[in-house]
């Protein structure tokens, strides 16, 4: 019994864990599904909108759920000039030149950061208190990141599913040229979604100085772990990026509890190269790509 | 390198541990300043670096008895980042408990790139762990700090290198962090002689003083190592000067590897040439440190003790 | 009229439609083409009894880069494939030679031998999945194989060997010269694997690969086969050059060997600066960016990094094709199979 209790007070750890996960993920398959590039710097978005939330609380003591107010436009911003400056110019090319523009972008806006706010770690105490529940203890900041996600999550699908944008991104994303033959202007979306994919990356950012530790290089391991989470959901597919998402901060969570933190990681990785050789496109996604 | 007569070395582990086997290949007298771990000596017949600073295992060792003897904890659970000092730290930790017959409730690293520290600390807590102890470095301190906090986590004592000891750590954790016990090798309030050079003596609080005039702040424990190797570096050549009236590198280093006694930073003395840990440090020793109202108090041994050391965390 | 400026050359290209390089005198060409080479390799190979040591390391370096950077192109750079794990094949064959030497005593001769038979097995086992997922899906793995190494190296299960999370220290017993010659040696072997490729049927193959994987495979290619091969090929380079690196390094510990935005990053700049595809490219990228960042940027680590992504963008944007056949395009470099 007591096992069981432990097995779900972990899963429950994990599951919420795993909804900063889903965010960042979705990003990257939205930005995927729409122009086919792979955004080796969405991690350095994350981090980006880390900062944004670690210096908005620093200076005038804004908390992380406000600060997505600011962090998301911000990122937004970030995101479409990046797309519309240099990815634009890759999109339809061969993927090196999207993989190798995305990683050189990765490289500047990480050690630009190490210059810019120095590679010390950040972070901030806020809602700092168990809360119990269900009978067990989670501390209240990592109830309402999880709810928070949650709600921008489902927003996100709302603005897919019902209004013009998000219609014309899911046309795009669908059928290219189906989309263009309907007078979808693909220029103007793929910005869109670019800036969507960065605010997404952004949002989930805005928790990282309150749940994890904040330094420049913290986007490396969420990139590692959001490619897991997409090769899992299929590379392009939002429900699968959402659902992996939570899945793996689930198992995350109980691979550390029942073996260790370096087998959890590694389950990350393990999972990437599992996934592929069974499915090289991917466990529900198309097998096409 | 090779018109070089002596070295100091460079800062941490890995680095020191780099240059540990080029040192030995062109013979040159070094004296480690900043250098936890024992891999460049342990086994290796160093014959030209010695370690001047003091050794990982020594760092949290002294809180695994303040842990039994003060706070009756019945068991300790060692949590450290899987990189050369922790792993040293935790060394000290698991030999102590050993020794001391302290059960050992879960003993776990973690990857360097982590960045929640939740999940370990909850499992320690759901395998009843009283005792926390461990960490790396800043991050580590604070996160480990937090996520007990978080989960509403009671300890009889919570000991953590080497971000405990980091004056920011107060700042950042503010309450938090009154009651968490961490480790200290040198603090400016330490009385030591430093050298006797020609019957002028530079002491510790000579040291820190003209630090504070130079730059307007209490200098940190690195400061304190350099000036301190500086010291016997100093009084190594002088020796050399004496005996054969030119800088000689066999002279120099007979002297690092010979000298016992003290500097500003503390005591010295390493294990002797020929054997094969020669070079390993011997003599430096460590207190055991805790946030007590915002103030850094040391807490054991309690020979050198500021103040009685408080039991339970959170306060 | 003549134009030797380099900044009039797009002009000149388009004004005469004969190479720049061809309007130099026939038989000075021909000395300075056999001359010049000799009197390069005759100068690094006196290079260790003339110089100081700090040059030496420096050119051991230039060595090292050269061989990685090829090395990457040997792969990537005709098959298209973007190698991003490329870190962790200079892992392998790093920890292999610290390993034989430090824990069995090997002579290091054996042990980067070693390093390079074992990196080519290992690539060549990690090929057969890996080189299944196309494009942009073997992109994500490699990077995830990084990684993954470098979790895997610093674990309990491997410490007896590796050290763990605590590193692997141990004395080469080469002396510089002798590292030296022998990155040297790797360089040349390098450059000369891709030169024989590119100028082979197979190397051909390769490239259809990289212009269309289908309309290789209904042209008959056995493009997994062929991947395969090349990517074996390029770890085996690597695991030298990783094995040496490692002599040089004198002290492995995971966390600071297996950083891809380093070992990764700065092999795929130098390629794809000089050209990818192309078989001098990489030697120039890597010759050029070494002392360039070693006598301006490397003071400024992290301004250093900063750089060499602006370059790969730069790169990528402006001038994908690389610096030899940018120059070939403007007809001041020849088209031969020699670059």
């Amino acid at each position: 019994m007591a096992d069981l209790l432990t097995f779900i007070e972990f899963s429950l750890r994990g599951l919420m864990v795993g909804a900063v996960y889903a965010l960042m993920a979705m990003g990257l398959s939205l930005i995927f599904g729409v122009m086919r590039v792979v955004n080796v710097a969405h991690g350095e978005f994350l981090m980006l909108g880390g900062y944004v939330s670690f210096f908005a609380w620093s200076s005038v003591q804004l908390n992380p759920i406000a600060s997505l107010f600011v962090a998301m436009p911000l990122l937004f911003f970030l995101g479409m000039t990046i797309q519309r400056l240099f990815i634009e110019r890759v999109v339809g090319k061969p993927e090196l030149s999207s993989l190798m523009l995305c990683f050189g972008l990765s490289i500047i806006l990480l050690q630009g950061a190490q210059l810019l706010f120095t590679p010390d770690p950040r972070g901030f105490t806020w809602l700092l208190y168990p809360v119990r529940l269900l009978g067990w203890n989670f501390p209240m900041y990592m109830l309402m990141i999880f709810a928070t996600s949650m709600a921008i999550a489902f927003a996100l699908f709302l603005f897919l599913k019902a209004t013009r944008w998000g219609k014309a991104i899911r046309a795009v994303s669908q059928n290219y040229e189906v989309a263009q033959a309907c007078g979808i202007d693909a220029r103007k979306v793929r910005m869109l979604s670019f800036g969507c994919g960065a605010a997404m990356a952004g949002a989930a950012g805005a928790f990282v100085p309150v749940q994890f530790s904040l330094s420049p290089g913290v986007g490396h391991e969420f990139i590692l772990k959001s490619f897991a989470v997409v090769v899992v959901g299929g590379l392009g597919s939002l429900w699968g990026a959402f659902l992996a998402g939570l899945l793996l901060g689930i198992v995350e969570s109980l691979i550390t509890f029942y073996f260790s933190s370096h087998l959890a990681q590694l389950t990350f990785y393990a999972t990437i190269i599992a996934v592929l050789l069974v499915r090289p496109g991917g466990l529900f996604g198309s097998a096409e790509a | 390198m090779d018109r070089v007569d002596f070295l100091f070395s460079p800062y941490g582990s890995e680095l020191t541990a780099a240059v540990a086997s080029v040192i030995e290949e062109l013979g040159v007298p070094t004296a480690a300043s900043i250098v936890a771990t024992l891999a460049p000596w342990k086994g290796k017949n160093a014959k030209w670096m010695t370690q001047f600073s003091s050794t990982a295992p020594l760092y949290l060792m002294g809180s695994v008895d303040l842990a039994i003897e003060r706070a009756e904890a019945k068991n300790i659970a060692i949590l450290y980042e899987d990189t050369p000092f922790p792993i040293g730290v935790a060394d000290g930790l698991r030999a102590r408990a050993k020794e001391r017959g302290l059960k050992i409730a879960m003993d776990e690293k973690y990857d360097k790139a982590l960045t929640d520290w939740s999940p370990l600390v909850s499992k320690a807590r759901s395998l009843g762990a009283e005792f926390l102890a461990g960490g790396g470095y800043y991050p580590a301190a604070v996160g480990i700090t937090r996520a007990a906090a978080g989960i509403g986590y009671r300890l009889k004592l919570l000991a953590l290198v080497v971000g405990a000891a980091d004056p920011k750590f107060v700042k950042d954790l503010g309450i938090l962090a009154e009651g968490v016990a961490g480790s200290d090798i040198w603090l400016p309030s330490v009385k030591t002689r430093g050298f006797v050079v020609e019957g002028a003596t530079i002491a510790n609080e000579d040291f820190v003083r003209s630090y504070k005039e130079e730059f307007k702040r209490d200098p940190e424990y690195w400061s304190a190592a350099g000036y301190g190797a500086g010291q016997l570096l100093a009084q190594a050549v002088n020796d050399s000067l004496k005996r054969a009236r030119k800088v000689d590198r066999n002279l120099t280093r007979d002297f690092l590897f010979n000298f016992s006694g003290e500097t500003i930073y503390g005591d010295y003395g390493v294990v002797k040439l020929g054997q094969p840990d020669a070079g390993m440090q011997v003599r430096k020793q460590h207190f055991v440190i805790q946030w007590q109202k915002g103030k850094k108090e040391v807490v054991w041994p309690r020979e050198l003790a500021s103040a009685e050391p408080w039991i339970g965390w959170p306060r | 009229m003549r134009e030797d400026s380099p900044s009039s050359a797009d002009r000149a290209a388009e004004a005469r439609p004969e190479i720049v390089w061809e309007r130099v005198d026939r038989r000075v060409r021909r000395a300075l083409v056999w001359s010049l080479p000799l009197i390069l390799l005759f100068a690094l190979a006196i290079l260790p009894y003339m110089a100081s040591a700090y040059t030496v390391t420096l050119t051991f370096l230039v060595f090292f880069w050269v061989a990685t950077a090829q090395s990457w192109n040997l792969f990537s750079g005709y098959t298209g494939y973007v190698n991003f794990g490329y870190v962790g094949l200079i892992g392998v064959g790093a920890y292999t030679t610290a390993i034989l030497i430090g824990k069995f005593g090997a002579h290091w001769l054996l042990a980067v031998g070693a390093a390079g038979a074992v990196t080519a097995a290992f690539g060549f086992l990690i090929g057969i999945p890996f080189l299944r997922a196309h494009g942009i899906y073997f992109a994500i793995a490699m990077l995830g194989l990084a990684e993954g190494l470098r979790v895997l190296f610093s674990m309990d299960l491997m410490a007896p060997l590796t050290g763990g999370g605590a590193g692997i220290g141990f004395i080469s017993g080469m002396s510089l010269a002798a590292k030296y010659y022998a990155m040297g040696l790797v360089a040349l072997l390098s450059t000369a694997v891709v030169f024989l490729v590119a100028n082979s049927r197979f190397g051909l193959q390769l490239l259809t690969i990289r212009e269309d994987e289908l309309a290789a495979q209904v042209m008959g290619i056995n493009t997994t086969s062929k991947k395969l091969m090349a990517f074996t090929l390029c770890a085996f380079l690597t695991g030298l050059a990783g094995g040496l690196y490692a002599a040089y390094v004198n002290y492995l510990v995971p966390a600071t060997m297996f950083v891809t935005a380093y070992y990764t990053l700065i092999p795929i700049v130098m390629a794809t600066f000089g050209g990818l595809g192309t078989t001098m490219g990489p030697v120039v990228g890597a010759v050029l960016f070494t002392i360039i960042s070693e006598a301006i940027w490397a003071r400024f680590v992290f301004l250093h990094l900063v750089i060499f992504g602006a370059v790969l963008i730069i790169i990528i944007l402006f001038m994908p094709q690389g610096i030899i056949p940018w120059l070939q395009d403007r007809r001041i470099l020849p088209r031969t199979r020699w670059l």
